[in-house]
């Protein structure tokens, strides 16, 4: 009997623990808690702002892992830099895949290119979900605040990939010429993902058509906003839209775009050229500046646009050594081509004081480095207000009109800042070779060279290898064209 | 599954015989049957009961047996088991010999024991004692080549890091392809618990293996069903040592030895890459080398002096072996353990305390490890047990930077031998042409700590005779702390220096619950069975703080530092609740059955798909106890098995069925950005597996083996399918794809010679096939920017890339396979093909041991063949001068020099980047045989022990890897680095890559082993 007792008592006691896990059931409800649900995050205004900034962390090119530095964090202006580095500037550094712009032999493997690719759409994609989603904005300034600043990033993001992965504008076929793919709806299921497997490449007109549309409506949307702290204003939209002009040849409305920015008097120079570089907060040149702190940038040590530009202690590999022959451009006296070289192994960006110095890290030490980007947690400068008196010069120069004013004071304001005396006329050539010694080393020369039709290295500015490939990580996924010079 | 079990209670109700249950006393001695020596540590058990215990170190023991209960079973490692009838006798003694069935043993299987010899399930065993001694500081390293069917790689001869193991191959792609370890029946936290940006740690090198008893690997899907989710990549059971009534035993094991690496691979000296250098200078100054007057050379030297090669021209004298100074000169090994136990009939106790202190072959590199564990056990009463085990470690690890990292020691061989190691005032030279390791030794450490406590409490019921009800209770607390410091001359610290501080706290805790049934119907009939439920949960968590610019190099605390870089934290949680039950039947002695199933709930799957069931049936047939094999004087044993079954795999990622979003911080605002696309659908991977088996003895089981085939199919792959990236994604995971593993595995036990002289041959070896038998797209799942990938018809992590043609006479260029049967020397004209294989197509070891007196020798090697290895530094160490400057392998001096050279090494021609680029020019063979373990010992004779007052005393010297034959070109074949970011599918796919990996380690040691 007692055994009988005994063995009732462990089957039930089996039985209830057996039962009471079956109740834990719900022990299986786990949720995330590093990141959110996706249906979470549409749901109230502080979040679509969220979403927002996680646009510009992406324009960033967020630091994460090996991949960083992508975009405005640093590759729109290296790669731009390379493909048309000719006698100017040489990567010295170990990393092929810039070693291959530099040669004009990218392989549609290279790593730069897919990573800047998927981080541009990343960034688009995110853009598309705010978009779609104003209806949560609490009041109708913050919608239009948040929709100017979202079509404005997705405007520029489209116009940087138009501009490195199709053929130029300014051959005349561009309404047939392939440009990037254009999506415009979020994707969040991956049936909207494999749709865009037929979507194909829009043309380079059509591409530009939009970017042009985004940001005009940016600028409209975020008129009322003023300069908008340190995010996207009217006046950065105004501004990118005179790049887009320019880079068209619609020079009357570059000027116009131009002038709306200079006329506003919300920016002035600073006073000497390096004093708009390595800055923790906006400068009064500033347009736009992509933010970064210790705390968020686009890379310290592998990737990121001091890393390579810079050889200083503790920041940069010393990558881009800038050549002799790019100092045939500037005049004596010019502020914009001394090079600094009693900088000792310690010396940091606070320590440079010339546009240019020698670099003292340790490896790739003793070449001519930019100072433009000597510091990887201050502002990385995308937009300022010198390139605007270029733009509306040179735009006022070739439509023969003086919007604004006319194109030798534009040229003077510029000359002056850099300790050159004024110029009493002003020539095509004396316009764009400003351009090249203002803007040296922002990105700019691959797309000014082919605006103008300049050879590259040899190579006419209408070559295909100056183009780059398409992923080939897409291309083994969906069918989408390969550019020419890669079939 | 309510209903299963109520059938098994039921059933197991019906079997319960009613007898009031009454113990007696049997006590005994147990000797050799050769020399009447007594044997300790003989296992001695009451046949279809779990009472037993062990004999003590004059063989004597003392047991309670059950009544009705009339079989002691003995059973000793290596030398088989025998069965005695107990009669009316107190005292049962037994002899045992080496010629007898090596079958009988116990092994341990999940929630139970079973007879070797009732197996129908294949499962691979290694005791504890074959391994004890061993210069490795992580068990599995230990196992490598002793267990068929079971491939295991370091990675690398860095210490404490990740170790892959793969049981009859890899089933998955995306999920994990590691086994489930389970400790004293409580599976432990085993994932790496390391920062991102190093190699992954190994959470198993924690476990002191001296405390280990046996090892069982649960291979097939009968014997690893009863794990479901978890099983599909076989099950490791550990059973740590416990005590045994009777006199206490103390053990102290001391050894120490000495490590050097298995290989260098020797770089350029100082004129050798002279002469190539000013060559490739040269030609990127436009001249022709051969036309080349002394004054261009000299120029030319000149200008590499200027640009980037500091004493290029002007220091003729300095000659830097830069790999001479990557590895350590004292590296070595020490260990002492001490271990305790014993006890009476009421309490048993094991005690083990362990030091060991690893000095590795890289600079900076160290592993200490302390562990101290007690287990105990209770009899309350006859029918109530407690038992309860602690292992409370500390491991403290210096570890070496990334192998991607030019800080890390072995990317010193990139450097220029023209250039000074040190400077004359002793400071490691700055100004070398990339960062000089040197100064990372000086200025800079990285210190991981782990904390670590194992603990189980277990109470055994026993219902009526027969039937017992089991609980488990066990918790795994990890508590990790990385600190590193890069001080201000280092690269990464400069210029006011670099500290990150990182926690991490990892609590895993398990209860299981069962009934076990074992019956004897009649004299030939038995049952075995258990049913109960499983409960887990995991919840982890880390904090991570890197910081900059500190005061000073000597006060590096994070608080002290001026400026934060990098905040990190995580948290994450997983459960499984399980039901398993599990049969064995077995009639007339030699018919065998056995099913089980279990039903697995995880937190890891959306509400429709959390649970899955995993059922296993298999059958055995004991020829041997047939009657028309009775007077066979060959076969002595002889038994068919058959089993299929299915196992799951759930993916290593908590929420991988979700969408989400994560932080993304701009300016001081944090936003929010995109971060995976939701997979509602998604399920577990299952794997069916079907076994069949012989195991055979022949000559009186002088000869024993066991040959099994194998096919594993797993479906419901979990993958990520690339998408287009314009969707601003570009993987999904789903369950699609399909792989399959086919393999057979050979095990050969002889006792060549008994007597005077022992000598035990013991092989095994295993082939595996894997292929992909189905993806989701036609496209390649691409891993990292490695060449490792996924393709339809092929194994998992085939190498595809360019395949070299070698080089054109003509101009030095380098070649490349066209794919329409020419060559083209444009890398883009030609196409990615399969070049090669990581998998190897076998693998296994060879184990001879010797004995004679008080000597005993044991020669051990493993081998590995018909896998490839990527040198991922390939376009780094061996680019014929056409990169940058590093330092290259001495073969890159047989380069294209002139039109007509025929040769496989492209012209030099200084950052010209001829034939660098990613191709089957860095692939080699990865086949291997190693002389893995060489030990010689020597027991002193028993007069001398006496005289002593010891019970035993033996002394040792033992090698590790002293010799290694292979093809491979760089430092080691036994390879494994990930240079695609630590990613599940990246740790899948990424196989049998090299990137500055750090070679095995040559260790010999020299040891006593005294008992008291």
């Amino acid at each position: 009997m007692k055994t009988k007792l005994y063995t009732s008592l462990g089957l039930s006691l089996v039985l209830s623990l057996s039962l009471s896990i079956v109740s834990c059931d719900s022990k299986l409800d786990i949720e995330p808690r590093a990141s959110i649900e996706s249906n979470r995050v549409f749901t109230n205004s502080s979040n679509l702002r969220a979403a927002l900034f996680g646009a510009y962390s992406e324009v960033k090119g967020t630091f994460n892992g090996p991949q960083n530095g992508e975009l405005y964090g640093g590759d729109f202006n290296i790669i731009s830099e390379l493909i048309s580095a000719d006698s100017n500037v040489h990567w010295g550094g170990t990393f092929g895949e810039y070693r291959q712009f530099e040669n004009k032999r990218v392989i549609t493997v290279n790593s730069r290119v897919t990573a800047n690719w998927v981080r541009a759409y990343t960034a688009i994609n995110v853009l598309n979900n705010v978009l779609a989603n104003l209806t949560v904005a609490d009041t109708p300034e913050d919608r239009a605040q948040i929709e100017g600043e979202a079509k404005c990033l997705r405007g520029m993001l489209y116009f940087e990939l138009v501009r490195l992965w199709s053929k130029t504008w300014g051959l005349g076929t561009e309404a047939t010429d392939p440009g990037v793919p254009l999506v415009l709806t979020p994707v969040n299921t991956v049936a909207e993902a494999d749709a865009l497997k037929t979507i194909g490449r829009s043309t380079v007109a059509a591409v530009y058509a939009q970017v042009i549309n985004d940001l005009e409506q940016a600028q409209t949307l975020l008129t009322p906003f003023d300069k908008n702290g340190t995010n996207i204003s009217a006046y950065a939209a105004a501004a990118m839209l005179s790049r887009v002009y320019l880079q068209q040849g619609n020079y009357p409305k570059a000027a116009e775009k131009a002038d709306f920015v200079i006329s506003s008097e919300l920016f002035e120079l600073s006073g000497e050229p390096l004093d708009a570089f390595n800055n923790t907060a906006n400068s009064k040149e500033d347009i736009f500046a992509i933010q970064q702190s210790t705390l968020s940038n686009a890379g310290t040590s592998n990737g990121g646009v001091s890393t390579f530009y810079a050889s200083l202690n503790g920041t940069g590999r010393g990558d881009m050594q800038v050549q002799e022959p790019h100092f045939h451009i500037y005049e004596p006296g010019d502020l914009r081509g001394f090079i600094q070289d009693d900088l000792n192994d310690a010396a940091t960006i606070t320590n440079v004081e010339d546009m240019f110095y020698i670099g003292v890290f340790s490896q790739n030490s003793g070449h001519i480095q930019t100072a433009k980007w000597g510091d990887a947690n201050v502002n990385i400068q995308v937009i300022r207000l010198a390139e605007m008196y270029l733009t509306r010069a040179e735009a006022n120069f070739e439509a023969g009109t003086a919007v604004g004013d006319a194109p030798v004071n534009d040229i003077n304001v510029i000359r002056e800042r850099a300790g050159l005396d004024p110029l009493a006329v002003v020539t095509r050539d004396e316009i764009r070779l400003e351009r090249q010694r203002e803007l040296a080393f922002e990105g700019f020369r691959l797309h000014d060279f082919r605006r103008w039709k300049f050879d590259i290295n040899g190579l006419p500015f209408s070559s295909p290898s100056l183009i780059l490939p398409i992923p080939e990580r897409e291309r083994e996924v969906y069918d989408i064209a390969q550019n020419e010079a890669y079939n | 599954m309510k209903k299963i079990l109520l059938f098994l209670f039921g059933l197991s109700l019906m079997a319960i015989d009613p007898v009031q249950a009454q113990n007696r006393t049997v006590t005994g001695k147990v000797t050799a049957a050769e020399d009447g020596a007594p044997l300790p540590g003989v296992n001695v058990v009451v046949k279809g009961t779990s009472a037993g215990t062990v004999t003590d170190a004059e063989g004597n023991y003392r047991l309670d047996v059950p009544t009705g209960q009339n079989t002691l079973l003995f059973s000793f490692i290596g030398m088989g088991s025998q069965e005695v009838e107990i009669g009316n006798r107190a005292v049962v003694d037994a002899q045992m010999s080496a010629d007898m069935q090596q079958l009988g043993e116990v092994v341990v299987v999940g929630y139970g024991t079973q007879l070797k010899q009732d197996l129908t399930g294949n499962i691979a065993s290694v005791s504890g004692a074959e391994i004890h001694g061993l210069p490795v500081n992580s068990f599995e390293s230990a196992l490598q080549g002793r267990t068929s069917g079971v491939f295991i790689e370091k990675a690398s001869g860095k210490l404490g890091e990740g170790i892959k193991v793969r049981v009859r191959g890899a089933s998955s792609i995306s999920a994990g392809n590691q086994p489930l370890y389970v400790v004293d029946g409580i599976p432990i936290t085993s994932d790496n618990q390391g920062i991102t940006n190093n190699q992954p740690t190994n959470p198993l090198a924690d476990l002191n293996f001296n405390d280990i008893e046996a090892i069982e690997i649960l291979k097939d899907a009968s014997a690893a069903a009863i794990y479901g989710s978890r099983a599909s990549n076989g099950v490791v059971i550990i059973t740590t040592k416990r005590g045994s009534s009777g006199k206490t035993n103390i053990d102290v094991n001391y050894r120490f030895g000495k490590s050097s690496p298995t290989n260098k691979v020797g770089f350029l000296n100082a004129a050798e890459y002279r002469e190539l250098y000013t060559e490739a200078t040269l030609r990127l100054l436009g001249i022709d080398p051969i036309t080349a007057t002394d004054q261009d050379k000299q120029d030319a030297q000149q200008f590499l002096e200027d640009e980037l090669v500091d004493g290029f021209a002007s220091d003729k004298v300095t000659d830097t072996n830069w790999e001479d100074l990557a590895f350590n000169d004292n590296a070595g090994y020490q260990q002492l353990d001490l271990t305790a136990s014993g006890g009476n009939d009421k309490t048993k106790f094991y005690t083990g305390l362990s030091y060991s202190d690893q000095t590795g072959i890289l600079i900076n590199n160290e592993f200490k490890r302390l562990s101290g564990r007690l287990n105990l056990d209770q009899r309350v009463t006859d029918r109530l047990n407690f038992s309860m085990g602690l292992n409370l470690i500390r491991t403290r690890l210096d570890r070496v930077s990334n192998d991607n990292a030019f800080s890390t020691p072995l990317q010193m061989v990139a450097l220029a031998p023209v250039q000074k190691a040190y400077l004359e005032n002793g400071e490691p030279n700055p100004n070398t042409i990339y960062y000089n390791g040197l100064i990372q030794k000086k200025y800079a450490w990285d210190i991981t700590v782990v904390h670590r406590a194992l603990g189980t409490f277990n109470v055994n019921y026993e219902l009526v005779p027969g039937l017992a009800f089991r609980s488990e209770l066990g918790l795994d607390l990890l508590d990790q702390q990385e600190d590193n410091y890069y001080g201000r001359l280092t690269q990464d610290g400069a210029p006011g220096g670099l500290g990150t501080s990182r926690s991490t706290g990892v609590l895993n805790y398990t209860w299981n619950n069962f009934l076990t049934l074992d019956k004897k119907f009649g004299d030939k009939h038995n049952i075995n069975a258990v049913a109960g439920m499983s409960f887990q949960q995991s919840d982890s968590e880390n904090t991570s703080v890197q910081a900059k610019d500190f005061p000073s190099d000597d006060l590096s605390t994070i608080a002290s530092a001026a400026s934060p870089v990098n905040i990190f934290s995580n948290q994450t949680s997983f459960a499984f609740t399980s039901y398993f039950a599990r049969a064995n039947l077995k009639f007339f002695d030699k018919y065998l059955v056995g099913l089980s199933g279990r039903i697995d709930g995880s937190s890891k799957f959306g509400q429709e798909n959390r649970y899955g069931f995993f059922p296993s049936a298999s059958v055995g047939w004991i020829i041997s106890e047939e009657s028309f094999l009775d007077e066979s004087s060959v076969l002595s044993f002889l038994k068919f098995r058959a089993s299929y079954g299915l196992t799951g795999n759930a993916p290593l990622a908590n929420n991988a069925h979700l969408g989400t979003w994560t932080g993304a911080n701009y300016t001081t605002t944090s936003g929010l950005t995109i971060a995976t696309l939701p997979s509602p659908d998604l399920k577990w991977e299952n794997t069916a597996q079907t076994n069949l088996g012989i195991d055979f003895g022949l000559f009186n089981d002088r000869l024993t083996g066991q040959v099994d085939y194998y096919v594993k199919n797993t479906t419901d792959l979990l993958l990520s399918r690339p998408l287009p990236a314009i969707s601003g994604y570009t993987s999904i995971f789903e369950n699609v794809g399909e792989m399959e593993n086919k393999g057979f595995e050979v095990v050969l036990n002889s006792q060549n010679l008994i007597g005077a002289i022992r000598w035990n041959t013991s092989f095994n070896i295993a082939f595996n096939k894997n292929k992909i038998t189905r993806l989701n797209s036609d496209a390649d799942i691409i891993a990292g920017s490695g060449v490792n990938r996924a393709r339809l018809g092929e194994p998992i992590g085939v190498f595809i890339t360019r395949r070299y043609a070698g080089v054109d006479p003509a101009n030095g260029d380098a070649l490349y396979d066209d794919g329409e049967g020419g060559t083209t020397n444009d890398y883009n004209d030609a196409p990615d093909l399969v070049v090669g294989n990581p998998n190897p197509d076998f693998y296994g070891g060879l184990n001879n041991n010797l004995s004679y007196k008080g000597f005993d020798l044991g020669v051990f090697f493993q081998f590995v063949s018909g896998n490839e290895i990527y040198n991922t530094a390939g376009e780094y160490q061996s680019n014929n001068a056409s990169g940058f400057v590093d330092n290259q392998t001495k073969d890159q001096m047989r380069r294209w020099r002139k039109p007509g050279d025929i040769t496989d090494v492209p012209r030099a021609e200084l950052v010209g980047s001829i034939g660098t680029e990613s191709s089957s020019r860095y692939l080699s063979d990865g086949s291997y045989v190693r002389l893995k373990t060489v030990t010689l010992g020597y027991n002193l004779p028993r007069a001398i022990i006496d005289r002593l007052k010891l019970r035993s005393t033996r002394i040792f010297i033992s090698g590790q890897n002293l010799w290694t034959l292979t093809d491979y070109k760089g430092w080691d074949p036994e390879v494994s680095y990930n240079p695609g970011g630590q990613t599940t599918t990246n740790d899948n796919l990424i196989q049998g890559n090299d990137f500055y990996t750090a070679p095995q380690d040559k260790t010999f040691v020299v040891g006593i082993n005294v008992g008291l």
